[in-house]
C-alpha cells in the first residue's frame, strides 16, 4: 500500500548467470506497478550487486535487463524494515538464435512477455505469392516438416490463431496452407494453459504452445467507393437527372479504381476531389514532356496535370463519362494504366449584337445562332516508370486520344448601317462531322554519375495524328437595296479535310557541377515535322462534283534544332541561371493547287535566345523571383497557309508566307511573404512583355455591292504592342481560427496596334479591379464567405475616339454552410452581379440565389438524401460584353435556370459528419 | 557446441565491456530523422477520416521525408542539432532556422536556442524529461542492443516508442527525449510517422569540449512551460482550422 509511510528504503540485489558468474553492466530499474513508469535506475557492479537507496517505501516492479539475459521482473512490496534484499537473481541467457539470426541478422526486434518471445515476421522475405509455411520455414526457432506439422523448442504447435482467433477450424494446416504471407506482420509463439487449468486455476503441466499470427494494419488494404443517383424538375428545365459512381480498391503495391457519371444538368468533367480519387497515386507522377531546356536542371519534381478538370458552361447540357484507372507501385516501379470516355451533348442559343467601326462609319451585326454540338472523346494512357538502379532509371509513356465531333451551327446574322437600316442578313446552316486519332509514344532515360549532381537525360518522342473532317456549308445572303429585298446569293458546298501529321523529336541534357555552389547545363531539341493535308470541296448542287478552285494539297516538312548552355548557381536559397540558345527553324511548304501551278517555299529563321531567371529564398519565408526571357515563335503553319474556312461568307481568314517569327522580350517578377505565427500572407507580382514583333490579325473590311460588308483577316507581323500586369494578394486573420480577411487588386495596361483598312488603330486598354472577403468559421458548426468585389474597364483607341469605352462590374457573394443538427446541414449561396456601361447605356442586375438542406443517415453514416434548389430566382443567364479591337460585343447565351433537385446517396466508408475543411 | 559458443562470447563480452564502458561518456552520433507524411495525417485526431484517407490514396509510398540530425556528448552535458543536407541542395533555402538544444546532466538544465515560428528563442529551464514507461522488447540499433520504452504525447496526440542502449548508461537521446538508463538511439512517433534512427556511432576517448549555444541579441528568453504553451496553443489552432499542424511547425 502507498500509505506505508514516508519512510525511505533501500532495494538490493545481486545478479548472476546459469554458472553462477556474477552479472555486471545490467541495467536494473523501479518501475511504476500500475503502467510501468520508470521511476528509477541504477546498475550492477562488477560482483553483480545493485542497489537503490533513500527510494520511497512503496510498490514497484524490479525489472533487470541485460544485452546477453532475458529480462527479469519482480515485484516488490512496501516493507517495515528499512531495506529489502532481493538477494541471489539468476538471469537466464536470451537463446542464440535469436540473438544471432532474429536481432543481428534479420535486424528484427524481438518483443518479450513473460517467458513468450514474438518477433516481426515481415522482415524476413518470402518471394510474393507464398504461404504462411513457407515463412514458418524461413523463422529461426520454428521448423516445419514435409507434412505441415509445426514444431518449436521440440514442441507440437497444436492450434494456430489469426488475430488471436480461430480460423476454419483447428487444424493448423488450414491456416499455414491457405493464408498468404504477405498478410502477416508478426508471429508469437506461447503456451497455451489447457482448460482445465483455465477453470482451475492449477497448473496440471499439460501447456500447449500456440501460435498466434497477427495480420497487417487495415488500412494497407481496403476498398472505398459511392454512389449517387438524383431526379430534379424545373419549370423551364423538366426532368433534370444525375447519377454518379466509384469505387476504389487498393492494397500496398496496388490501386484500382472505376468511375462513372452522368447527367443533364452541365456537369461535364469531374470535380477536384473525384480527380484525386480516380488517379490515385499517379497523381504525383511527373508529366515529363521529354522536352528539356534551360529550367530542365531545376524541375525534375513532381506536377500535377489536370487533364480533365474544368466546369462546363453554357447552353442545356448531356453528359456521360467514365474510366477505369490502375496503379502498381514499388521500390523500383511505377506503373499506370487507364482509360476514360467522355460523352458531351450542348444545345445552346446565342443572341449577340455587334457594332464595328471603319474610319468614319459604323455598321451593326445582329445574330440569332443556334449550336448543337456532340462530342466523344475516348483517351488511353499508360506510364511506366523503372528505376534500374540507384544511377539509372527509364520512363515510357504512351497515349492515345480518338475524338469525335459532331456540329450543327444555324441561324442569321442581320447586318444594319449606323441608322438601322438593313443591309443584307446571312442565313447559316452549316454541319460539321470530325474525327481525330493522336497517338503520343515517349521514352526518357536519366543517369545519375558517381559525381555528385552530374547528370544526363536523353528522351525520344513519336507523335502522331490523323484527323477526318466533312463541313457542309449553307450560307443564304439576302441583300437589301434600301428597303427591299434586292439580290440572294447561294453559297452551299461540301468540304473535306484530311490531315496527318507526324512528329519526331529528341533531346539531350547534360549537368556538369563546376564547384559546390556552380554548374553548367547543356541542352539540344531536335524536332522534324512533316504534315499533310488534303482539303477538296464538292457541289452538292451537282452531283458533289469537284470544285476545281477549292482543291489544295499541303507538304509541309519543319526541322527544328535548338543547342543551348546555361550556367546555373545555386546555394543557400539562390538559384540564379544565365544562359541563351541558338535556334534554327527550316521550313519546306508545297502547295499543290488545280487552278494554278504548284508553290514551293522554304523558310528559314535563325535566331538566338538569352534567358534570365533568379531566384531567392529569403529568411523568415520571403521569397523573392525574378526572370528574363527573350521569346521567339515561330509562325504556325495556320498563320502561313490557313485551311480555307468557307463557313462564313462574309469572315475569310487568309495566309500569310511571308510572316516572320514573333519576338518578345518576357519579364516577370514575384514576392511573397508569409508568416507561421501570425498567419497572415502577402503576395505580388507582376510581368510585362515587350513586343519587337508581333504577329496580328490585319482587318480588311470592304463593303460589297450586292452582298453586304466583307472581312477578311490576313495574319502579319507589327512592331510594338506591349503588355504589363500586376497582382496583389493577401490574407490574414482578425480573430485566429474564427475570422479571416483576403484582400486583392490588380491591373493590366496593354496596348496593341492592328491595321484596318490600312489604318493603323492602337488600341489601349486598361483595367483594374479590387476584392475583398470575410471568413467567419464560428464552432465548426457555422461558416459564413463574404465576398465583394468591383472591377473597371477602359478601352481606347486611337481611331474613333468618341468610341472609347468604359465599364464597371460590382459583385458580393454570400455562401453559408451550416450543421444545424448532428447530421443534418444546411447550405446556401447568394451572388449579385452588376455590370454597367454608362456610354451604352447598359445595366444589368443578375441575382443567384442557390440552397440545399442534406441529411446523414444510417448507424455508420453510409446513406445521404440531398434537396437542393437551384437558381432559385430564375436569373441564370450568361452574358458577356467584349471590347474589341474595332468592335463592341454583346452576347447572351440562355442556359440552365431554376429547377429542384433530390438526390440520395450511399458511400461505402460512411459520409463525414465533422463539418471540417477537407483541406487535402 | 552452441554451448561453448556462448561462454566464449560471455567472456570476450566481459573482458572488453570495462574498456567500452569508460570511453562511452564522449561521442557523436548522427541521426536521420524519417517524415511520413501520410502516417504524420493518419496519427493527426483532429484531421478528417476522409482527408486522411485521400491523402494515403494520393501519395501512397511517396510520403516520405528525411533530414539529419547529430548528438555530440561529453561527460557533463550534450548538444543536439539539426544538420543542413548537403545532397539536397535543390531543396534547400536560406534556412535561418536555428535548432540546438543544449542539456547539462550535472547541472541538471537544459538551454534551446530554436526558430520557433519565424522567431528565435533561448529556452532555459531545469532539465524536462519524458515520463517513460518501460517495456520489454529488445533490438538492435547501430549495433547496440536496446531495449524499448514508451509514453503517450498529448500534443503531438502521439505514442512516442524509444530504443535504448543498454551498454551505454548516459540519459540522453536525440530532439527533446532523454530520461532512459541509456543513450535513446532510435524514437518512433505515431508508427511510423516520424522517426530518428542513429546512423553512425562515434566514440572518443577525449573529451568533446561541448558549448551552450550562443544566442544572438534579440532572442527572447523563456521558460520550458512558456515555450511548450506556446507549442500546445499553435497545434489547437491548427486542429480548428483542420490543418495539419506539422506543416508549420516542426514538432
Amino acid at each position: 500500500m502507498a500509505s506505508v509511510g514516508k519512510a525511505q528504503i533501500t532495494i538490493s540485489g545481486q545478479l548472476q548467470d546459469s554458472t553462477n558468474t556474477p552479472v555486471s553492466t545490467a541495467t536494473v530499474m523501479l518501475l511504476n506497478p500500475k503502467d510501468s513508469t520508470l521511476l528509477n535506475y541504477t546498475s550492477s557492479n562488477a560482483q553483480g550487486i545493485f542497489s537503490f537507496k533513500n527510494v520511497k517505501n512503496n510498490n514497484y516492479i524490479l525489472q533487470v535487463s541485460h544485452i546477453t539475459y532475458m529480462p527479469y521482473r519482480v515485484k516488490i512490496n512496501p516493507t517495515e524494515e528499512k531495506t529489502i534484499n532481493l538477494g541471489m537473481i539468476t538471469l537466464a541467457p536470451i537463446a542464440n538464435f535469436l540473438m544471432e539470426v532474429v536481432i543481428k541478422e534479420a535486424r528484427a526486434p524481438i518483443f518479450i512477455k513473460g517467458d513468450t518471445v514474438e518477433y516481426d515476421a515481415s522482415t524476413f522475405k518470402v518471394p510474393p505469392g507464398s504461404t504462411v509455411e513457407d515463412l514458418l520455414k524461413k523463422l529461426p526457432g520454428i521448423e516445419v516438416d514435409a507434412n505441415g506439422k509445426i514444431q518449436t523448442m521440440g514442441k507440437d504447435v497444436s492450434t494456430v490463431y489469426v488475430d488471436g482467433k480461430t480460423f476454419f477450424g483447428n487444424d493448423p494446416k488450414t491456416v499455414t496452407k491457405n493464408l498468404d504471407a504477405e498478410a502477416i506482420s508478426k508471429v508469437q509463439v506461447y503456451e497455451e494453459k489447457s482448460e482445465q487449468e483455465k477453470i482451475t486455476g492449477i497448473a496440471d503441466g499439460s501447456e500447449e504452445k500456440v501460435m498466434n499470427l497477427e495480420l497487417k494494419n487495415e488500412y494497407k488494404k481496403g476498398y472505398f467507393g459511392k454512389i449517387t443517383a438524383g431526379y430534379g424538375y424545373g419549370k423551364d428545365a423538366p426532368h433534370r437527372w444525375m447519377g454518379n459512381g466509384n469505387f476504389n480498391w487498393f492494397n500496398d503495391k496496388q490501386q484500382l479504381s472505376f468511375i462513372g457519371y452522368g447527367n443533364n444538368i452541365n456537369v461535364s468533367n469531374l470535380d477536384w476531389n473525384e480527380y484525386m480519387d480516380f488517379y490515385g497515386q499517379s497523381m504525383n507522377s511527373g508529366h515529363d514532356d521529354g522536352n528539356f531546356g534551360f529550367e530542365s536542371g531545376n524541375h525534375y519534381g513532381n506536377y500535377i496535370y489536370f487533364s480533365n478538370y474544368s466546369y462546363g458552361g453554357s447552353g442545356f447540357s448531356q453528359n456521360a463519362g467514365g474510366g477505369v484507372n490502375y496503379n502498381y507501385y514499388n521500390k523500383k516501379i511505377k506503373y499506370n494504366v487507364g482509360y476514360f470516355y467522355t460523352l458531351n451533348k450542348t444545345l445552346s442559343d446565342q443572341f449577340a449584337n455587334r457594332q464595328t467601326f471603319l474610319q468614319d462609319s459604323t455598321f451593326w451585326r445582329f445574330d440569332t445562332l443556334n449550336n448543337n454540338n456532340t462530342r466523344q472523346n475516348h483517351s488511353f494512357s499508360t506510364r511506366l516508370e523503372y528505376e534500374i538502379d540507384t544511377m539509372n532509371s527509364l520512363i515510357f509513356k504512351a497515349n492515345v486520344d480518338y475524338s469525335l465531333m459532331g456540329n450543327r451551327h444555324a441561324g442569321n446574322q442581320l447586318f444594319q448601317n449606323n441608322e438601322f437600316v438593313n443591309i443584307n442578313q446571312n442565313h447559316i446552316d452549316n454541319t460539321k462531322d470530325d474525327g481525330n486519332l493522336n497517338l503520343k509514344l515517349l521514352a526518357i532515360y536519366k543517369h545519375k554519375f558517381q559525381k555528385k549532381r552530374r547528370s544526363f537525360a536523353m528522351s525520344a518522342a513519336y507523335d502522331f495524328s490523323d484527323g477526318k473532317g466533312i463541313e457542309n456549308i449553307k450560307n443564304i445572303n439576302d441583300f437589301y437595296d434600301a428597303v427591299s429585298l434586292s439580290d440572294q446569293i447561294k453559297f452551299i458546298v461540301q468540304n473535306n479535310n484530311n490531315s496527318e501529321d507526324h512528329t519526331l523529336k529528341s533531346s539531350l541534357l547534360y549537368v556538369e557541377p563546376l564547384s559546390k555552389r556552380f554548374s553548367l547545363l547543356g541542352f539540344y531539341n531536335f524536332r522534324i515535322n512533316a504534315n499533310f493535308n488534303k482539303n477538296f470541296s464538292t457541289d452538292p448542287g451537282n452531283h458533289h462534283q469537284e470544285i476545281d478552285s477549292l482543291w489544295v494539297n499541303y507538304k509541309n516538312t519543319m526541322l527544328y534544332n535548338r543547342a543551348g548552355v546555361s550556367l546555373n548557381y545555386m546555394y543557400n536559397g539562390i538559384t540564379i541561371t544565365l544562359g541563351g540558345a541558338f535556334q534554327s527553324l527550316i521550313l519546306d511548304a508545297l502547295s499543290e493547287l488545280r487552278t494554278s501551278a504548284s508553290e514551293k517555299n522554304s523558310f528559314s529563321y535563325n535566331n538566338f535566345i538569352p534567358y534570365f531567371s533568379a531566384n531567392f529564398t529569403l529568411p523568415k519565408n520571403v521569397r523573392l523571383n525574378f526572370s528574363y526571357k527573350f521569346d521567339v515563335k515561330e509562325p504556325s503553319i495556320n498563320y502561313l497557309f490557313p485551311m480555307p474556312d468557307l463557313s462564313n461568307t462574309f469572315y475569310k481568314t487568309n495566309g500569310n508566307p511571308l510572316l516572320t517569327p514573333e519576338r518578345n522580350h518576357a519579364i516577370s517578377g514575384r514576392l511573397s511573404y508569409w508568416n507561421n505565427a501570425s498567419m497572415f500572407n502577402v503576395s505580388l507580382s507582376a510581368n510585362a512583355s515587350f513586343y519587337q514583333s508581333q504577329i496580328v490579325y490585319n482587318q480588311l473590311i470592304e463593303y460589297v455591292n450586292n452582298l453586304g460588308y466583307v472581312t477578311s483577316y490576313t495574319p502579319a507581323n507589327v512592331a510594338g504592342g506591349n503588355r504589363v500586369g500586376a497582382y496583389f494578394w493577401t490574407n490574414f486573420p482578425i480573430v485566429k481560427t474564427i475570422l479571416t480577411m483576403n484582400l486583392s487588386a490588380d491591373a493590366n495596361f496593354n496596348n496593341s496596334p492592328v491595321f484596318i483598312n490600312s489604318v493603323k488603330n492602337i488600341s489601349y486598354a486598361k483595367n483594374w479591379g479590387a476584392h475583398g472577403g470575410f471568413h467567419i468559421s464560428v464552432k465548426e458548426i457555422l461558416s459564413f464567405y463574404i465576398n465583394g468585389g468591383i472591377s473597371q474597364n477602359f478601352t481606347n483607341y486611337s481611331i474613333q475616339v468618341d468610341r472609347n469605352q468604359k465599364y464597371m462590374n460590382y459583385n458580393a457573394s454570400v455562401s453559408v454552410d451550416w450543421k444545424i443538427y448532428k447530421k443534418t446541414y444546411f447550405e446556401v449561396d447568394y451572388r449579385f452581379t452588376n455590370y454597367n456601361n454608362k456610354e451604352l447605356a447598359f445595366n444589368q442586375d443578375i441575382h443567384t440565389l442557390n440552397a440545399s438542406i442534406r441529411q446523414v443517415l444510417g448507424k455508420k453514416n453510409r446513406f445521404e438524401l440531398r434537396l437542393a434548389a437551384i437558381d432559385i430566382l430564375n436569373q441564370s443567364k450568361e452574358i458577356a460584353q467584349v471590347a474589341g479591337i474595332n468592335y463592341i460585343q454583346y452576347s447572351k447565351n440562355p442556359t440552365l435556370a431554376r429547377y429542384f433537385l433530390l438526390t440520395f446517396s450511399y458511400n461505402m466508408k460512411g459520409f463525414n459528419t465533422d463539418n471540417k475543411n477537407s483541406f487535402f | 557446441m552452441n554451448k561453448l559458443f556462448e561462454y566464449v562470447q560471455i567472456a570476450l563480452f566481459f573482458a572488453f565491456f570495462p574498456a567500452l564502458y569508460a570511453q562511452n561518456s564522449n561521442g557523436v552520433i548522427k541521426y536521420t530523422v524519417a517524415t511520413d507524411w501520410r502516417q504524420m495525417m493518419e496519427t493527426n485526431k483532429s484531421l478528417s477520416q476522409e482527408s486522411k484517407d485521400r491523402s494515403a490514396y494520393v501519395w501512397g509510398k511517396n510520403s516520405e521525408y528525411k533530414s539529419y540530425a547529430e548528438l555530440k556528448f561529453n561527460t557533463i552535458a550534450s548538444r543536439y542539432e539539426k544538420l543542413r543536407d548537403e545532397n539536397n541542395e535543390r531543396w534547400s533555402r536560406a534556412d535561418d532556422h536555428v535548432y540546438i538544444l543544449y542539456r547539462n546532466r550535472e547541472e541538471n538544465k537544459m538551454f534551446d536556442y530554436q526558430t520557433f515560428l519565424e522567431k528565435s528563442y533561448g529556452i532555459e529551464d531545469t532539465l524536462v524529461c519524458q515520463n517513460w514507461k518501460i517495456r520489454n522488447s529488445m533490438k538492435e540499433v547501430a549495433g547496440h542492443i536496446c531495449i524499448d520504452a514508451f509514453y503517450y504525447d498529448s500534443i503531438k496526440e502521439k505514442e512516442v516508442v524509444a530504443w535504448f542502449a543498454l551498454d551505454m548508461p548516459i540519459s540522453i537521446g536525440p530532439d527533446i527525449y532523454c530520461g532512459l538508463p541509456g543513450i535513446i538511439l532510435e524514437v518512433n512517433e505515431g508508427n511510423g510517422a516520424k522517426v530518428y534512427t542513429a546512423t553512425s556511432l562515434i566514440l572518443s576517448e577525449e573529451e568533446i569540449p561541448i558549448s551552450k549555444p550562443e544566442c544572438k541579441k534579440k532572442t527572447k528568453m523563456i521558460t520550458y512551460s512558456q515555450f511548450k504553451e506556446m507549442i500546445r496553443k499553435q497545434v489547437t489552432d491548427s486542429n480548428k482550422l483542420g490543418r495539419p499542424y506539422f506543416w508549420v511547425i516542426d514538432y
